[in-house]
């Protein structure tokens, strides 16, 4: 059934292919950077929300 | 170093935070209105405020009033925190304040009127579209003006939610939105059946995933921590919750459309993706909850976190339950029965609802610069609500397992046990009883708050300008040359961002409905199926214009209990000339997909001048308005012409004699329903949509007469 609403799109066997390669090698840099990101920078960045602000400070 | 001095402006946060409270009040209490018309339909109030238009301004309201001005006043007020610096144009903030209220105000006048396109959640008429789609562009322009001139050179999580949030709705809306107009006040959409279907839902589904989920969770990334006073548990893991979201929500809609005439790989790309989102949604929700490690002591005292904590949990809740819902096994259970309803209230009332609670506590005080009035009366909100909640969605799962097990059920020997649907209707009255009691605590709530609210703005006033002050942003770039990674580098720049983004949603987009556009063996034709005679059309443009399918489905599932009930299944080919389709969503009334021939034209009148005379028990508001009514013919050459020019075959300059052929079917309906007893004249709305559904199903049965 697939296969024939498919068939009437030029070159259509490329496009999930190519998706799909694009979405797991999205997530794969991702997670390496993620995983390889330093974590002093992370911690800081997650801060940003406290910053500079009068009558608002961390606890830690 | 230089320190710049601005200031925060606090007046446009306090004015979105007002609407938000007033919206909120009228949308509930819509809410309520609908609640209790299914409970007696002489709370029906024909012709304006029948269960059929006031549905529509209930989730009208709720979702772009109450939970729209929601975003901007979280958004107006954390983006500039974030971005340090003040909204690029007070003036802009302005224009999209009013302009938002204006088209509020244009829906809350047109939708009772009956004026409506008939597609869910996307109701509201061309001009009005245009206009929604001007006051957004503006938001996006004040949005990225700030970011652009922002003093922190990276930006949160939170505004990354905010980026998609405007791009992809944008998008949304105007994709489906495309229309070609009758009139001013009418329009039809230049999809038909299957492919209006599959865009609608494509909206739908991410109007839920791009209005009420990601601007959202933009703001529990930023007001969560803040009223916890500790950051996020996990930036990295916020950082995926994002990627993953924005990638998978996209390809989700078709799982509305399971079981229908939806071509089988579109069901299944749906189906896959939904899956796949419980990993982000629960990630988020983990990544929220746990924020609160070593605070969870707070909960218990500070008002804030109880509301959060309450929405943070129906987040979980719901996303765990939508890719259940979207397994075909389930769906098959669950679709058109009450078990949806249950399941957006969980969304609405918890996540949608309880986070903007928690947020309007938390802003209130600070923008007017002293305390809660009444730590009790809040308490006492926060207890009443998560009360409603119960109250509203246990009943409607209870509503809706019975509906389902009903319709299915068969009797030893093979035929329906319940093959009146009214049973099935009578039977789940209390469960719409307790829902109304449930809705009535959580309105209730929400009057308190404002009471609550106002009394706290009394005590204190209003800081409009809020100084602050921050370091010029240096040209960083330069240093970092060489080193920064990829996904810092876009996290600088706001315009790449939105640009990738866009380039995200649209593969999604694309991929999903471009082959149901320009395939046509997508739908296979049926030769038997041909235009609505232009008395039909009038019909059914009542039948739109009166909110049917807020009730009624017209699409039969291949189910033996299905068939059984109402006929054949519904096929893809039937619904070529449907401008807009009228498939539905649930069913408080049986489906009306083969209604035509099913009952003596004299029937329906009798059923439409007061339902309960021929179902007695029926929850249908009267329509006896359509009764006395006089159709409108002017409108019916401009209705054929836009008709022609969507593609329907009708006849060349058929326009000019359409008015012929309707007076002539109009004398024939009247003729039949006199000789069956009733007297009507021939120009009035009811032989129109007598008409209509006399036509629901009736080609399919000539095609099988013919075979």
């Amino acid at each position: 059934m697939f296969k024939n609403y498919f068939e009437g799109i030029k070159g259509i066997e490329v496009y999930p292919v190519f998706l799909l390669i694009v979405f797991v090698a999205f997530f794969i840099s991702m997670s390496i950077w993620l995983i390889r990101a330093n974590k002093n920078k992370m911690e800081e960045l997650s801060k940003i929300p406290f910053e500079n602000e009068s009558g608002h400070s961390l606890d830690s | 170093m230089t320190i710049e001095k601005f200031s925060y402006d606090n007046r446009i946060v306090k004015n979105f935070a007002f609407a938000t409270i007033l919206w909120g009040i009228v949308g509930m209490l819509v809410g309520l209105i609908a609640a209790l018309q299914l409970t007696n339909p002489a709370y029906n109030l024909a012709p304006y405020l029948s269960f059929g238009r006031v549905r529509p301004l209930h989730t009208n309201a709720v979702i772009f009033a109450f939970v729209g001005n929601g975003i901007f006043m979280g958004l107006y007020y954390s983006l500039q925190r974030l971005c340090k610096a003040r909204m690029f144009s007070d003036l802009l903030s302005k224009i999209h304040f009013w302009g938002w209220q204006f088209i509020i105000v244009l829906a809350a006048c047109t939708l009772p009127l009956g004026i409506t396109s008939g597609k869910e959640y996307a109701e509201l008429e061309w001009p009005i579209d245009i206009l929604i789609a001007l006051v957004w562009v503006i938001f996006a322009i004040n949005m990225f003006g700030t970011i652009i001139k922002r003093r922190e050179r990276h930006l949160y999580v939170a505004i990354w939610f905010y980026i998609a949030t405007v791009v992809t709705v944008a998008v949304l809306h105007i994709v489906n939105s495309i229309e070609l107009p009758v009139s001013l006040i009418k329009s039809y959409p230049i999809y038909a059946g299957v492919q209006d279907a599959l865009v609608q839902w494509w909206y739908g589904h991410n109007a839920v995933a791009f209005f009420l989920t990601t601007p959202y969770l933009g703001l529990m990334y930023y007001f969560v921590p803040k009223a916890a006073n500790r950051p996020v548990y996990s930036y990295k893991l916020s950082i995926i919750h994002f990627w993953a979201l924005i990638f998978l929500y996209i390809w989700a809609g078709p799982h509305h459309l399971l079981y229908t005439s939806l071509p089988d790989w579109a069901q299944s790309l749906g189906i896959v993706f939904s899956i796949m989102l419980i990993a982000p949604s629960w990630g988020g929700m983990i990544n929220g909850l746990l924020t609160l490690r070593g605070a969870w002591d707070r909960v218990r005292e500070d008002i804030v976190l109880k509301f959060m904590v309450v929405a943070i949990t129906a987040y979980g809740m719901a996303t765990f339950e939508g890719p259940m819902l979207s397994l075909k096994s389930v769906n098959a259970i669950s679709h058109f029965t009450d078990w949806t309803i249950a399941h957006v209230h969980i969304g609405g009332l918890g996540w949608n609802g309880m986070l903007t609670f928690g947020i309007l506590y938390y802003l209130i005080p600070r923008l007017f610069g002293t305390q809660l009035w009444s730590k009790k009366l809040a308490n006492f909100h926060f207890w009443i609500s998560t009360l409603g909640i119960l109250f509203y969605a246990i009943p409607m799962y209870w509503a809706g397992f019975t509906q389902s097990l009903m319709w299915k059920e068969f009797t030893a020997d093979g035929i329906l046990k319940y093959p009146n649907f009214l049973e099935t209707v009578v039977q789940i009255v209390p469960m719409y009883k307790l829902r109304a009691f449930g809705g009535f605590l959580f309105l209730s709530g929400a009057i308190v708050m404002a009471y609550n609210l106002i009394k706290t703005i009394r005590s204190g006033n209003l800081l409009p300008d809020e100084a602050a002050e921050a370091p010029a942003l240096s040209s960083l770039e330069i240093e970092h040359a060489g080193k920064s990674h990829w996904h810092r580098w876009i996290e600088r720049r706001p315009v790449q961002m939105l640009l990738y983004s866009l380039v995200l949603i649209l593969i999604g987009g694309l991929v999903e409905i471009v082959p149901m556009l320009t395939i046509k063996s997508n739908i296979p034709t049926i030769a038997s199926v041909k235009p609505y005679t232009p008395l039909e059309l009038q019909g059914r443009d009542i039948y739109i214009r009166e909110g049917c399918y807020t009730c009624h489905s017209q699409m039969i599932r291949p189910f033996r209990s299905e068939t059984e009930r109402y006929g054949e299944y519904s096929k893809a080919g039937e619904f070529v000339y449907d401008h807009p389709f009228q498939w539905g969503s649930k069913r408080t009334g049986p489906d009306l997909a083969r209604e035509g021939g099913k009952y003596p034209d004299s029937w329906h009148y009798n059923h439409m001048l007061d339902p309960t005379t021929m179902s007695p028990g029926s929850l249908m508001p009267a329509y006896e308005f359509l009764l006395n009514k006089n159709l409108d013919i002017s409108s019916t050459p401009a209705k054929i012409r836009v008709m022609q020019k969507l593609g329907v075959p009708y006849p060349e300059n058929y326009d000019a004699k359409a008015n012929d052929d309707l007076i002539k079917q109009a004398n024939k309906i009247s003729e039949n329903l006199k000789k069956e007893g009733v007297v009507v004249r021939s120009d009035k709305e009811i032989i129109a949509i007598i008409a209509y559904l006399q036509r629901l199903g009736k080609d399919i049965k000539a095609e099988k007469t013919n075979q």
